[in-house]
């Protein structure tokens, strides 16, 4: 197989015209779907709908995740979960296209961490993403990219957060790449 | 009776049937079982298909075998069916009879007789070598099992015709056992046969791409794995216009798919999910020439038992009975 395929991948697109073509997604999911893109409610939904399994009477009761499953409402029946599909799935159409496809159980690092390091790293980075997308209302997605081609105030505030924040806690994340 | 109102009487009350929640007595095992069917049915109509267009056997250990592993799989999916079933035991009597106008009696039958065809196609499947080593092995049954490769070897082409019809019959009849339902109206198409067949193939298809076949074997089964899965997403959407067009039940059928609680599921995972984007990777891998993904063949795999669970679920949530309490 090897020595019939071709698996060289393909150049990276223009930051600016993969950004104009984000522009446009955004302006589709709006006219077609009356949603924009969004992404840290989905894993929300997916982790509510894991509790309302397990453990439905504390989940109904419960004053936030509750909210969820008023009703008998299924948290997984919503836009930004099968947005999240779509985004998968559309993840791997580009990797594939492009050529960059990787099935492979190597951890992407930088040289001077070890696996276990960077994938502690990672999940504490996405726990604390969580926490903080939940009292926002909203991620970068949601908030920043959705809510700012809207012009909301409250999305706006919350990317300048985000840049500050950034800035501030860069010089003690980045020697786990360096 | 007051302008406006209407009062709907009928005097069927059978608890899991009727009502304004239809019925519901089919849990994960007919689904179960129909995506099986399928996909055993769809893999011997590929694997008799290849034989007969290359005039060859399959190359690799892994398609030699195939039917061998059909066996099985097709045992997991009556197993399904049998825990569905409410008195087991009384499975047999489906086999004392043979009624010509019953799709449920067709395919009783073909799910019993396509067990012995799989064994007259494993056997003349096998190469010259892997003969050589199973009858090195087999002790004092070498001398019959001998005989039963020659078999296999001289009756090739007849039992790969009957492998083809088999499979198709297997392949189409889940289809047709759903279809002839008039009282179910997402079911009652007749597009359901031979969208059940395609599926069942390219889900057939993924089930070997799975497996370490040969670079001819892989080509071959990517092309008509991207062919039938063309097919269906062009009959999903005859079938989904012919709901839209049709009768009120028809309309109501259509629910299902435009605007009812199944739409995600079934726009994003079977047809998203499950064809566009297998569809559009086996185009890139032709044309392109990228190397094969086994991410697609999984995707093919999901996207085929969600349809089918689908079409079940929403089968018996719609009923005449819950349409006329709508109105």
């Amino acid at each position: 197989m090897g020595s019939t395929t071709n698996a060289e991948p393909a150049p990276y697109w223009n930051p600016y015209a993969a950004g104009f073509a984000l522009g446009l997604v955004l302006l589709a999911t709006y006219v077609l779907f009356g949603w924009g893109l969004g992404s840290s409610s989905a894993p929300t939904r997916l982790a509510v709908a894991a509790m309302d399994v397990v453990a439905p009477a504390y989940t109904e009761a419960h004053g936030y995740w509750g909210a969820y499953v008023a009703g008998g409402e299924n948290p997984l029946q919503d836009w930004m979960v099968f947005e999240v599909i779509g985004v998968f799935f559309g993840g791997i159409v580009g990797a594939y296209s492009s050529g960059r496809m990787q099935m492979s159980p190597a951890v992407d690092k930088g040289p001077r961490i070890g696996s276990g390091t960077r994938l502690t790293a990672a999940f504490a980075g996405g726990i604390i993403l969580g926490f903080a997308a939940r009292l926002a209302r909203g991620c970068t997605s949601g908030q920043a990219l959705t809510g700012g081609a809207v012009l909301a105030v409250g999305s706006w505030a919350f990317m300048l957060a985000v840049f500050a924040g950034a800035y501030a806690t860069a010089p003690f994340i980045r020697r786990l790449w360096r | 009776m007051e302008p406006g109102l209407v009062e709907v009487i009928h005097g069927r009350h059978n608890p899991m049937i009727d009502g304004a929640h239809g019925m519901h007595v089919w849990g994960w095992e007919v689904p179960v079982y129909l995506f099986i069917g399928g996909m055993v049915a769809g893999a011997t109509i590929l694997l008799a298909l290849y034989e007969l267009r290359f005039k060859e056997k399959p190359t690799s250990l892994s398609a030699q075998l195939v039917p061998w592993l059909l066996l099985p799989l097709m045992g997991i999916g009556l197993l399904a069916l049998l825990v569905d079933l409410e008195y087991p035991t009384h499975v047999y009597r489906f086999f004392l009879a043979f009624q010509p106008a019953s799709p449920m009696s067709w395919g009783g039958w073909l799910v019993l007789t396509v067990n012995a065809v799989w064994v007259a196609m494993g056997l003349g499947s096998l190469s010259a070598t892997t003969q050589d080593w199973v009858l090195a092995r087999s002790g004092p049954v070498a001398g019959v099992l001998r005989w039963a490769f020659d078999m296999g070897e001289a009756y090739r082409k007849p039992i790969l015709w009957t492998a083809l019809a088999f499979g198709v019959g297997v392949g189409i009849y889940t289809g047709l056992l759903l279809g002839t339902l008039v009282a179910r109206p997402p079911w009652n198409t007749a597009i359901l046969p031979p969208l059940f067949l395609t599926s069942g193939i390219s889900s057939g298809a993924a089930l070997m791409l799975l497996m370490p076949l040969s670079d001819k074997e892989q080509h071959t089964f990517v092309r008509w794995d991207a062919a039938a899965m063309a097919i269906e997403l062009v009959l999903i959407v005859v079938m989904v216009i012919s709901f839209v067009t049709g009768s009120a039940a028809d309309q109501a059928a259509g629910h299902v798919f435009l605007g009812g609680h199944h739409m995600p599921a079934f726009w994003a995972i079977v047809v998203g999910g499950g064809l566009i984007v297998p569809l559009l990777l086996a185009g890139f891998e032709i044309a392109k020439n990228r190397p094969l993904t086994r991410l697609s063949p999984v995707l093919v795999l999901i996207g085929g038992f969600t349809l089918r669970w689908i079409i079940v679920v929403a089968g018996q949530e719609a009923s005449f009975a819950s349409l006329a309490m709508a109105h």
